[in-house]
């Protein structure tokens, strides 16, 4: 009887509609109906309509919610071994982010969030995110030296605040629904995130100058209750596993073609897209950062780095 | 269906005279049960809706307009408004005064309650000694203090914006309510000269110029407050929540080290009060967080828009029922409750005809700021007629002429949406 | 008995108030020093908005509690008074009741919300765990609901404060 339990699981993101993240959880969802005919299907609940990151972690860490597309961050205060994740500068480029997802490794942390008694989470998938970059209304920054006195919102977490502060520029945390209005009144002179997010939330209108110093790395992670995966059976476990797997390469085509297309919508803008010559300095003014916080995580970093 | 359950729980409750704040908490647990969400979920949604950094502003703004209404800030601003007028000795000045004092006064405090009060103490009995009828000037009061609903600061916008979940903006909000605002105080001027000509009211008397002086550099200290909040939102000094922990501060160091007319040993009843008010609001939210959660379960929103635009797809007949729905809900249900009860079901209807978010904001805050005015639920009439002294019924009578220049400028604020967009527009680029 | 539960109650608004109140001058204080070491020591401390976040939970959930004992609440109070005493009475006996329902909710899911959130971190304060910031939710249920009961044996206390109006929010 347990086995043909009909099941609508409610899926939850704080992305809109068209989101990569959203469309491969929403396929991963018409995968599961065909497969099971009906039996297990998602309700998708789009633009943080059940809450935002925080909330909804808790939400389906009590079983309100059964499946989750959530930043790895925010599931670090859960899990710590995932914090490894935040430390600046670990991936040399997003291929090297990806190599690490698709391995060992990435499935090694997957499995150390499902195996941790009390966060009751069961870790699915990875999925890309893009890489962060700092985009700010003053000037274009090309060399380290240019991030200084800059007031930069960054993630509320005191790890990256220590990375903006060690990069020269004055870390401001702020929530983010704040940071578009502080950006046209000048409260900050800039911000720091992937080109989506820097493009849809329509923070290029007031901060032209995108430099992409991809200092951070986070992937998404598609969690699942452990209360409600409980109740599956084993070939229903599997089956999502499985589709899951597939909607973590899904999404990744679709991330780099909305990447490509926030990219253009900008410069159509007038934004003024500025590589890095030299990422060399960025990375040697973060060494303090590395000292405080890497230290735990030495293990896992080794591994990461190790990754040819 | 499991819709019904949560709106006849939420019905029933308010009906038998429940708090509004617990009846919403006991249909958001009846509506989990019917859904079939742990209850766990309903009391962490409770604890969500007031762990956002924005609702910060409204413990900030409640506790500075308390410090600056009863700190003797409020009397200072009327005299200088007094400077002012008088120079123009025009038919009514009083009445004119009392106007331009509240909207000085809205530019500091979020509370057309508190600018009933404050206002009314010094301004009706000042009004009577020269000759106007009390009624009137009780109307005066009342009706201009919707002023403070509109003019930034006001806490009623920050309930909107984080009724909208937090996606419009507390500062878009402030600079949308300057003109729906100032539009509202002139056009009570303007009825305040016809009726002064009509019925004979006296003329505005000059005040000394050695007089002007002093009260003008008295009044600074406390305009220096609308200075900070608005000024400092604009230059982008501060965010709206700073701008408001700052005025705090401000107004407690004009209101004990400057003015000096507050005592010490009362400041503890203050802060006493203000936490009464500030957790009974909080309270609202918190509940009403968790029903918008259930709704949003049921997608409750989405069913409203198709239910609308089955009645009409005209956006301005939609525009009008919705302000009828609104004053009707005014009569009955205070203003922070109706918005946050109002606000998901209707703005993603609103949204769908193409009404922009602020806009709908600056609607929604003045129709219900109408509905502060009568009864049966009417908190500003009913300090209103506390502080003048007179009866509802008395005053009841005589505010229609009051009531036609709020709803004319309501149905400006509705039809042309310029008047609300057009300073964010130019601000926020 | 009725003295010393009423004095009891006496006690436990007073603790409410001060409690309350503390946040409320600690929340005032910290985000005007956030303002500061952004502009004077040009460097932002990044914890005064989420402790002043944790203050306004502690400082709602233990406010509501104490207001709900001098019926402060905003409520609908338009049709329940146009019965006759004796509806009315029943009515606000049956209001009671549907809170202290509300009250042992709080305390129960209240409190099995903090176990599941108990290892949880919070992001901003590392060494602060998520359930602590979920305490405030039993705790005030459990004075609403000792408050109710003060109210339906004794009925509510004069209130401390001459002349309070509540709706001074609007
Ligand atoms: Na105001
Ligand atoms: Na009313």
């Amino acid at each position: 009887a347990l086995a043909q339990s009909k099941a609508v699981f409610k899926a939850s993101d704080v992305q809109p509609p068209g989101y990569p993240t959203v469309a491969a959880t929403e396929s991963l969802g018409k995968k599961l109906a065909a497969a099971t005919n009906g039996r297990l299907t998602i309700q998708m609940y789009p633009s943080a309509q059940l809450g935002g990151e925080k909330e909804t972690i808790e939400q389906t860490q009590i079983g309100a919610i059964q499946m989750l597309r959530v930043s790895a961050g925010a599931l670090g205060p859960i899990v710590d071994d995932v914090n490894v994740v935040n430390m600046p500068f670990l991936f040399k480029n997003i291929e090297h982010s990806e190599k690490m997802m698709d391995g060992p490794i990435g499935q090694d942390l997957l499995d150390r969030i499902s195996a941790n008694p009390s966060a009751n989470l069961v870790a699915l998938c990875w999925m890309n995110s893009g890489a962060r970059s700092i985009y700010n209304t003053k000037k274009p920054i090309r060399t380290v030296e240019d991030v200084k006195g800059l007031k930069i919102r960054v993630i509320g977490n005191p790890i990256f605040i220590d990375m903006m502060n060690a990069l020269g520029g004055n870390g401001v945390a702020m929530g983010y629904d704040q940071v578009f209005s502080a950006l046209q009144t000048g409260v900050i002179d800039g911000a720091e995130n992937n080109p989506p997010s820097y493009v849809f939330s329509n923070h290029y209108t007031a901060a032209k100058y995108y430099s992409l110093t991809q200092h951070l790395v986070i992937p998404e992670v598609l969690v699942f209750s452990k209360r409600a995966w409980a109740n599956l059976s084993t070939d229903d476990q599997t089956l999502i596993k499985k589709f899951a797997r597939e909607a973590q390469m899904e999404e990744r085509e679709l991330w780099k073609a909305y990447e490509r297309e926030a990219m253009e919508k900008a410069k159509a803008a007038g934004s003024e897209i500025i590589e890095i010559a030299d990422k060399t300095p960025f990375q040697k003014a973060v060494k303090p950062v590395w000292d405080k916080y890497g230290p735990k995580y030495q293990e896992m970093i080794k591994r990461i780095q190790e990754i040819a | 269906m499991d819709i019904f359950i949560l709106l006849a729980t939420m019905l029933v409750c308010f009906l038998i005279g429940m708090p509004i704040a617990y009846s919403l908490a006991l249909a958001a647990i009846a509506g989990a049960l019917s859904v079939g969400i742990p209850l766990e979920a309903v009391m962490l949604k409770i604890s969500d809706g007031v762990s956002k950094v924005a609702m910060l502003t409204i413990p900030f703004f409640v506790l500075a307009g308390a410090i600056m209404a009863e700190g003797g800030m409020a009397k200072r601003l009327v005299a200088f408004a007094d400077v002012l007028v008088g120079l123009t000795r025009l038919r009514g000045g009083l009445s004119i005064v009392n106007v331009l004092a509240t909207t000085f006064l809205s530019g500091i405090s979020g509370s057309a309650v508190a600018d009933t009060s404050a206002i009314g103490s010094v301004m009706i009995p000042q009004m009577e000694r020269n000759g106007y009828p009390r009624v009137f000037a009780t109307n005066l009061t009342i009706s201009s203090s919707v002023q403070a609903l509109l003019v930034p600061p006001s806490h009623n916008a920050v309930l909107y914006s984080l009724a909208t979940g937090g996606t419009i903006s507390i500062s878009a909000l402030f600079m949308a309510g300057v003109f729906p605002g100032l539009l509202l105080g002139f056009s009570l001027i303007l009825l305040c000269i016809v009726i002064a000509y009509r019925e004979g009211h006296p003329h505005g008397q000059r005040v000394p110029a050695k007089d002007a002086v002093k009260i003008t550099i008295d009044a600074a200290w406390g305009l220096v407050t609308l200075v900070i909040i608005l000024g400092g939102i604009l230059g982008g000094i501060f965010t709206a929540i700073e701008a408001g922990a700052v005025a705090c501060v401000w107004a407690f160091f004009v209101t004990m080290f400057i003015y000096r007319d507050y005592r010490w040993r009362d400041l503890p009843l203050l802060l006493h009060r203000t936490l009464r008010t500030v957790a009974m609001v909080m309270t609202l939210i918190a509940c009403a967080s968790a029903v918008g959660y259930i709704m949003a379960l049921t997608q409750m929103p989405a069913k409203m828009t198709q239910f609308f635009l089955s009645i009409s797809s005209n956006k301005y007949v939609i525009l009008l029922l919705i302000n009828v729905l609104l004053l009707l809900l005014g009569t009955l249900v205070d203003m922070a409750p109706s918005i946050l009860i109002a606000t998901p079901i209707l703005l993603p209807v609103m949204q769908n005809f193409g009404v922009d978010p602020i806009h709908f904001g600056m609607i929604m805050l003045l129709n219900l700021g109408i509905g502060l005015c009568h009864p049966p639920v009417g908190a500003i009439l009913f300090v209103g007629c506390a502080v003048g002294k007179v009866s509802i019924e008395q005053v009841m009578r005589k505010i229609w002429p009051f009531y036609a220049v709020m709803f004319a400028v309501l149905m400006a604020v509705t039809y042309i949406p310029e008047i609300s967009l057009w300073l964010p527009r130019q601000i926020l680029r | 008995m009725a003295g010393l539960y009423r004095r009891a109650m006496d006690a436990l608004y007073l603790a409410c108030v001060i409690v309350g109140v503390t946040a409320l001058v600690l929340i005032s204080a910290v985000i005007p020093y956030a303002v500061f070491t952004r502009y004077v020591l040009n460097s932002a401390a990044s914890w005064p908005e989420p402790m002043a976040v944790l203050l306004t939970i502690l400082l709602t959930f233990i406010g509501a509690a104490a207001g709900y004992r001098l019926n402060l609440h905003m409520n609908l109070a338009y049709f329940a008074n146009q019965t006759p005493p004796s509806v009315r009475r029943a009515l606000d006996i049956l209001v009671q009741l549907l809170m202290a329902l509300i009250a042992v909710f709080m305390v129960v899911w209240g409190e099995k919300l903090v176990e599941v959130t108990w290892n949880n971190t919070i992001g901003d304060f590392p060494f602060l765990s998520v359930g602590v910031t979920y305490l405030p939710i039993p705790v005030g249920g459990l004075c609403l609901l000792l408050f109710i009961i003060e109210r339906l044996f004794l009925g509510a206390p004069p209130d401390p404060i001459p002349h309070h109006d509540t709706e001074s929010f609007e």
